[in-house]
């Protein structure tokens, strides 16, 4: 395959990503993507090969995958992985330009970090995604509206109220753990 | 002034609940005249602190300094004991490495727990015992409620939450949800009352 030639025309973000740690859950209507995380490289091209839901990767838990240019050109045309997450703004930027739908990985612990995370931030088309997914709810109308979007809720949302008020609060996506599993989220 | 002790942090924390967050002069400021019984610098010049200490205690407050943000001074053990000759009452630090050094040095021991993942959390928590610290602080505060059951059962001492934490009411849902304390920037919350 060509370098540079986009992953995918017109890349979306599902409403429902279940996560996942290098398994691939049983087929669940609800869910329109895995979000695979903390996996080996090698783990993740066996994903990518097999027919599956859409895939997001978060590319910093990529044992093995360095965090340059480089691996962002693998997963994007080699792989073809439609969706990206990074906490690294270029590498969400490049990741954009290659057809990716990208995600800033914002780590929201506290106004402080959110302030310097959100300063780097690419802007549009870049999106959001939000650890833990479950603070959302917290943020005030001023910080959930400041927000990049697509807005993905991603860490410990693990029930349905919780999903429902990630929703609420202007999340376009949530990351959930699969149904009936040992799933981590 | 004598370095406080664990107890007499408890003793801090349940008189006053919010712990003053702060991060520039005026922030300072305004927690020495506030009635938060500890002040957190998350901010500032590390190699320039002892005054900075100093005033605290003088407002009869306990001094906390975050060895991870503070500038100048690395977050290992010859950092520690700069921080510790300055006169700080504890240190708070993500490394357990940096704990094991503050208990050693005799200050009181902040270690943080950054609840961003499952997998962060239970990875969190296997430092958290193995360092040992006097306290931990859960980040972010305000998802507390929601995450106790992961938590709480595998610790051992209390627990602090910092993070989003931006009014009264949640304040009382955190510290409801098994909290001694919290930390803040709010000023509003400074002057909250606990128990006595």
């Amino acid at each position: 395959m060509e370098p540079g030639r986009p992953a995918l025309a017109t890349p979306g973000l599902p409403r429902l990503l279940c996560s996942s740690t290098g398994h691939l859950p049983h087929p669940d209507p609800e869910i329109g993507g895995i979000l695979v995380h903390d996996l080996s490289l090698i783990e993740l091209v066996r994903l990518s090969a097999r027919s599956a839901p859409q895939l997001a990767v978060d590319v910093d838990t990529v044992e093995g995958l360095a965090h340059d240019a480089t691996a962002i050109a693998f997963l994007a045309t080699r792989l073809r992985l439609p969706v990206v997450i990074t906490r690294r703004p270029a590498l969400a930027a490049q990741a954009r330009t290659l057809g990716c739908l990208a995600l800033l990985h914002v780590h929201c612990l506290d106004s402080t970090g959110w302030e310097r995370a959100m300063s780097a931030h690419p802007g549009p088309p870049v999106g959001t995604a939000i650890s833990p997914g479950l603070i959302l709810a917290h943020l005030d109308a001023r910080l959930r509206g400041s927000l990049p979007r697509p807005v993905l809720a991603y860490g410990l949302v693990r029930q349905p109220a919780e999903r429902d008020a990630a929703f609420a609060a202007g999340a376009d996506a949530v990351v959930v753990p699969f149904a009936g599993s040992e799933g981590t989220c | 002034m004598r370095r406080a002790d664990v107890d007499e942090f408890v003793r801090r924390f349940r008189a006053s609940p919010c712990g003053a967050a702060v991060k520039s002069e005026a922030e300072l400021g305004a927690a020495v005249a506030s009635g938060a019984g500890a002040v957190f610098l998350l901010r500032g010049d590390g190699l320039q602190l002892a005054p900075v200490v100093r005033r605290i205690h003088d407002a009869d407050k306990l001094a906390v300094v975050h060895l991870d943000l503070v500038d100048g001074v690395a977050s290992d053990i010859a950092g520690v004991r700069w921080l510790a000759r300055c006169g700080a009452d504890a240190i708070i630090s993500s490394h357990g490495q940096a704990i094991r050094a503050v208990r050693a040095e005799g200050l009181v021991a902040i270690q943080r727990l950054l609840c961003l993942s499952q997998v962060g959390v239970e990875l969190g928590l296997v430092a958290v015992s193995r360092a040992q610290p006097d306290f931990v602080e859960l980040l972010p505060g305000a998802i507390l409620p929601s995450v106790a059951d992961l938590v709480l059962p595998r610790l051992t001492v209390p627990l602090l939450a910092g993070g989003f934490v931006r009014d009264g009411g949640d304040v009382r849902r955190v510290i409801a949800a098994g909290a001694l304390a919290v930390t803040t920037s709010e000023r509003s919350l400074w002057n909250l009352a606990g128990r006595h």
